[in-house]
């Protein structure tokens, strides 16, 4: 019974001498490091990180494995590096993912925001486009042509005798008619650019220009038309649309040109000569 | 013969010198060289986060990162060339989340005024198409 006792205790302490050798070797988990490791399980489980940050991801992973290593040989100083390493990587992979995909939400916004101009200029144009319309419908009984800057209008015929600015009775239908149109639409400015032919001297021309222009003008307020809407400028012979050298191409060239500008649109700044 | 007497004596006399040589070598190599390559990455990663906004945008890592290199520089001073490779190499992985967050938050902000001209552009087409419809109403 003495030696049988004797030989139980000895196999115990053999079991605990064994296990605590065991313990020597792998040493006690450390906390941190386990829970550096779990991070790591959790992002790295992330397709999202997987597909835009896989380098930063595995470079994560080596720290940790440098980690473990330190740990079991019991550096402990450089384990705790490493874990803060490992750590500051994972964030790093997570941010750039992050990043990733904001920055892919960037490109798909930029193609919807452009799609959105486009659609925007393109209904501001069918909106001008249909304002045109309306305003060749309601001048119907004048010359008009569409320009960049808005519509044209030129009075035709003779409006003024060679060397004079009075509006020759004739001319003043058209005048009434266009005055009838700028006051139903009060949001359109008329900008009045007088032309003459090549009779006189050229300073002389200038003068009669804009004096047939500011003449024009002054018809049209008087018909109603506020004076804020509508400015004169006179271009002397400077701009002929037929030769001067037979009568019929001087009458063309002693012309007013109207030009009603489009919906929203400012007098151009060297136009204001004759203005309110 | 007098050559060679000394010689002898010489080399006696060098046998301690030796050792100690030797010795303090040993002890350079247990401390380690200095981390040059640790301490040029960390200096070039603090300076790149100078610039570029990353401090308004990444202020806390930042702050760690320089931080971080100042205690590098420091240990590299006292010759504690473990603790200064550990500090510089922290320095400079801190200073690369700075920069990562900072290119994270710019994208962020930009997705934030993008949705918000996207949202003004759609109002603003809607009222367009409203006014419209209005307008054709008096017209009929």
């Amino acid at each position: 019974m003495f030696e049988e006792n004797q030989r139980t205790f000895a196999g115990k302490a053999a079991i605990t001498a064994l296990l605590l050798t065991l313990a020597g070797c792998a040493s006690a988990p450390n906390p941190q490091l386990m829970e550096a490791h779990g991070a790591y399980q959790q992002v790295a489980a992330k397709p999202e990180v997987l597909a835009n940050a896989p380098q930063e991801l595995d470079a994560a992973k080596q720290l940790l494995d440098k980690a473990d290593k330190a740990w079991e040989e019991g550096e402990k100083q450089k384990a705790e590096h490493l874990i803060y390493m490992a750590t500051q990587q994972l964030n790093i992979a997570q941010t750039l993912t992050q990043a990733k995909q904001y920055e892919q939400q960037i490109d798909q916004l930029g193609r919807q925001r452009d799609e959105l101009v486009k659609n925007m200029s393109l209904q501001q144009a069918q909106v001008a486009q249909r304002q045109v319309n309306e305003l060749q419908q309601q001048l119907k009984d004048l010359q008009t042509k569409r320009t960049d800057r808005g519509l044209m209008v030129t009075l035709s015929g003779v409006l003024f005798e060679t060397g004079s600015a009075a509006v020759k009775p004739g001319a003043r239908h058209q005048l009434d008619e266009l005055a009838q149109v700028l006051r139903a639409n009060p949001n359109r400015k008329a900008l009045i650019e007088g032309h003459t032919d090549n009779v006189g001297s050229p300073e002389r021309n200038l003068d009669l220009s804009l004096e047939r222009a500011t003449t024009i003008r002054n018809y049209l307020i008087a018909a109603g038309v506020a004076p804020e809407q509508v400015v004169a400028k006179g271009y002397g012979q400077t701009r002929p649309i037929a030769p001067n050298s037979t009568a019929e191409g001087r009458q063309q060239n002693r012309r007013v040109e109207i030009t009603i500008l489009d919906e929203g649109q400012n007098f151009p700044p060297e136009s204001g000569m004759i203005s309110p | 013969m007098q050559l060679r007497q000394r010689f002898i004596r010489d080399s006696r006399r060098s046998i301690p010198f030796a050792a100690f040589v030797g010795a303090s070598l040993l002890l350079a190599g247990c401390a380690g060289n200095p981390p040059t390559k640790d301490m040029t990455r960390a200096e070039l990663a603090v300076q790149q986060i100078q610039s570029g906004g990353t401090e308004e945008l990444a202020p806390i890592e930042t702050t760690q990162a320089r931080e971080k290199y100042q205690n590098a520089k420091k240990a590299l001073a006292d010759k504690d060339y473990e603790y200064a490779s550990y500090m510089a190499q922290q320095a400079t992985i801190d200073a690369q989340l700075a920069m990562t967050k900072a290119r994270s938050e710019r994208a962020r902000k930009s997705v934030m005024e993008l949705q918000k001209s996207i949202g003004d552009l759609r109002q603003q087409i809607g009222q367009r198409i409203q006014m419209q419809q209005q307008q054709l109403q008096q017209m009929q």
